[in-house]
């Protein structure tokens, strides 16, 4: 990602890719009202998430999928002619737009992700039901995107995007055997990955055109071979796990708190 | 290697010699690489030959990589003999247990993408169809040893066509270490299903004139899309969610080489249906307003079936 100078932007980039909090702010996304400090690492949904079982990281999707649908509304307002987002925080005030041009790449396709991951997010809702963990209270955002370049917007999106291939799969063992969601949380995972694969294109096509502020890195679309995976662990076919010392081309996985501590900065009560 | 003749010079011993017009002394040892194969005595005489010169590593490599399937698929042929477990979801695949069994199903797809990838970079390189991977996989935004050599046909955007012969290059070692991957973690039970052959058909082989890289990334595409539906498919047989997890983060990079392939055709990246070349009857998880929402999948049985028909050699 290329250096900003915006030091607010910097910051929450940095919340993004999990560097050290200062105070925290408990997500309190209007929920239980003794919210607990963020679990240490066991690798299964935060209790901060509402339910049990595959409830549970069907509300640990929606929470991602509500933040992602709003990050992408937030995103459409700055980079185009500006206005009020209703699930903004009041932080945020009306977004003053940058008027980038429709048909410019980076507004084109943020513009047809954007329906996609509205998508998602009233599947998980509307299949949660009454369960679904923004029934209790709509979460508000702010992502620091009012203030924000057009290079940063598509890199906080592009690293939400990211962020979301890896949390799907870090997911997934939170479920229970052979669940009935898991397919279509693969399906919705898919699709998060070629809207990375995507965006990383636009990315570097507009540093090649020599837009300003995008810089000159080139980023590979996917994983490439010898890409390095994460701690080395046991690969018997009885316990295939996701990292090794190498990737081998395979997407990395992120355990649910890690995807947690990393957005929770942006969820605000109001 | 058809028709591969060697001439070699070596210098004079005496015998065999012939004058040049310069008055040194050559001798000149005609072999036919093909009748090398076959003929162990010619083969002896001819690696004799070659270490007299100097030349014994090279002649033994170009004698291996005739030889048919040992560089050119470098994994070693199947295992898996202890396999006795099926089932009739996924129809002529073994294991040890059901989640061995989408393994092997997992290990059908890759080593079959595996090679066909290898031999559409061949074409796009101007290299021989048979030849093995470059051994050395570039890094970062390198193209190792490889060079388009065929035109960019009339798909690729000019400010694409660097991208998609790096993605050529990228994507076929990628699917090569998805192979050895699921090959290695399933130890002597890998055994994916092949030909009798173990050999592929792409379907824009080389000597086909004015074959170009819109022609070569458009027939590699349905490979991956139907990658993405095969891994979406198969992904609920198994019953050990981590293992599970292995394989969709395999399915995750099929989705954006999908995509990035789309992007360079000009294609819409996906999920989309009915692309050219990926088996009819594809399924949805759910419905939905548009066709991008979820990814699209499809039986085994149905991609077992098409795959060893459009691909087996």
């Amino acid at each position: 990602m290329n250096e900003t100078s915006n030091n607010q932007s910097t910051d929450r980039r940095a919340l993004l890719r999990g560097a050290a909090l200062g105070a925290v702010g408990v997500a309190a996304m209007g929920l239980l009202p003794n919210m607990v400090m963020a679990q240490s690492s066991t690798g299964e949904i935060p209790s901060a998430v509402p339910g049990t079982g595959d409830i549970q990281v069907l509300n640990f999707a929606l929470i991602l999928e509500d933040l992602e649908a709003d990050l992408y509304a937030q995103a459409l307002l700055r980079l185009g002619g500006g206005g009020t987002d209703p699930q903004a925080s009041s932080s945020v005030g009306a977004i003053t737009g940058l008027n980038i041009a429709t048909s410019e790449l980076d507004y084109a396709y943020i513009a047809k992700f954007a329906p996609v991951e509205a998508a998602h997010r009233d599947f998980l809702k509307n299949a949660l039901g009454a369960m679904a963990v923004t029934t209790i209270a709509p979460a508000k955002y702010d992502f620091g995107i009012q203030t924000m370049t057009r290079p940063q917007v598509l890199d906080l999106v592009l690293e939400a995007e990211a962020t979301g291939v890896q949390a799907y799969l870090g997911a997934i063992p939170s479920f229970s055997a052979k669940s009935q969601y898991l397919p279509t949380a693969a399906a919705i995972q898919g699709t998060e990955a070629r809207h990375t694969s995507i965006l990383t294109i636009v990315r570097n096509l507009l540093s090649v055109q020599g837009v300003a502020g995008f810089g000159t890195t080139i980023t590979p679309v996917a994983p490439l071979v010898g890409d390095p995976g994460t701690t080395p662990t046991a690969t018997s076919y009885n316990s295939l796990a996701p990292n090794t010392g190498t990737s081998n081309g395979r997407d990395l996985t992120m355990k649910p708190i890690e995807v947690y501590n990393r957005v929770k900065a942006f969820i605000k009560t109001s | 290697m058809r028709g591969l003749i060697i001439s070699i010079a070596v210098k004079d011993d005496g015998a065999n010699s012939k004058a040049t017009a310069l008055g040194q002394r050559r001798n000149f040892f005609m072999y036919d690489v093909e009748q090398l194969k076959r003929d162990a005595h010619s083969r002896r005489a001819f690696l004799t030959q070659m270490s007299a010169a100097g030349l014994g590593a090279a002649a033994i490599a170009l004698l291996d990589g005739c030889s048919g399937s040992k560089t050119v698929n470098p994994k070693p042929p199947p295992t898996g003999g202890g396999n006795t477990f099926t089932d009739p979801n996924f129809p002529g695949v073994t294991g040890k247990d059901i989640n061995t069994v989408v393994l092997n199903y997992a290990s059908t797809l890759e080593r079959l993408e595996a090679d066909l990838y290898r031999q559409a970079l061949n074409v796009a390189s101007g290299r021989a169809i048979d030849t093995a991977l470059d051994t050395t996989a570039p890094t970062g935004n390198s193209l190792g040893n490889y060079r388009r050599s065929v035109g960019v046909g009339t798909k690729i955007a000019a400010n694409l066509e660097d991208a998609a012969f790096l993605y050529l290059v990228q994507f076929a070692y990628v699917e090569a270490a998805h192979r050895d991957f699921l090959s290695a973690a399933l130890g002597t039970t890998y055994k994916p299903v092949t030909s009798t052959s173990g050999k592929y058909k792409f379907a824009t082989p080389d000597g086909k004139p004015g074959v170009t890289l819109s022609d070569i990334l458009t027939n590699i595409l349905p490979l991956e899309e139907t990658g993405v539906r095969a891994y979406l498919g198969a992904g609920g047989f198994i019953t050990d969610n981590t293992m599970l997890q292995t394989a969709v983060t395999i399915y995750s990079t099929e989705c954006r080489h999908s995509a990035s392939l789309e992007y360079i055709l000009g294609l819409d990246p996906g999920p989309r249906p009915n692309i050219p070349g990926v088996p009819a009857g594809e399924l949805e998880v759910q419905p939905a307003s548009a066709t991008n929402i979820f990814e699209k999948y499809l039986k085994p049985a149905t991609v077992l079936t098409a795959a060893s028909s459009a691909y087996f050699a």
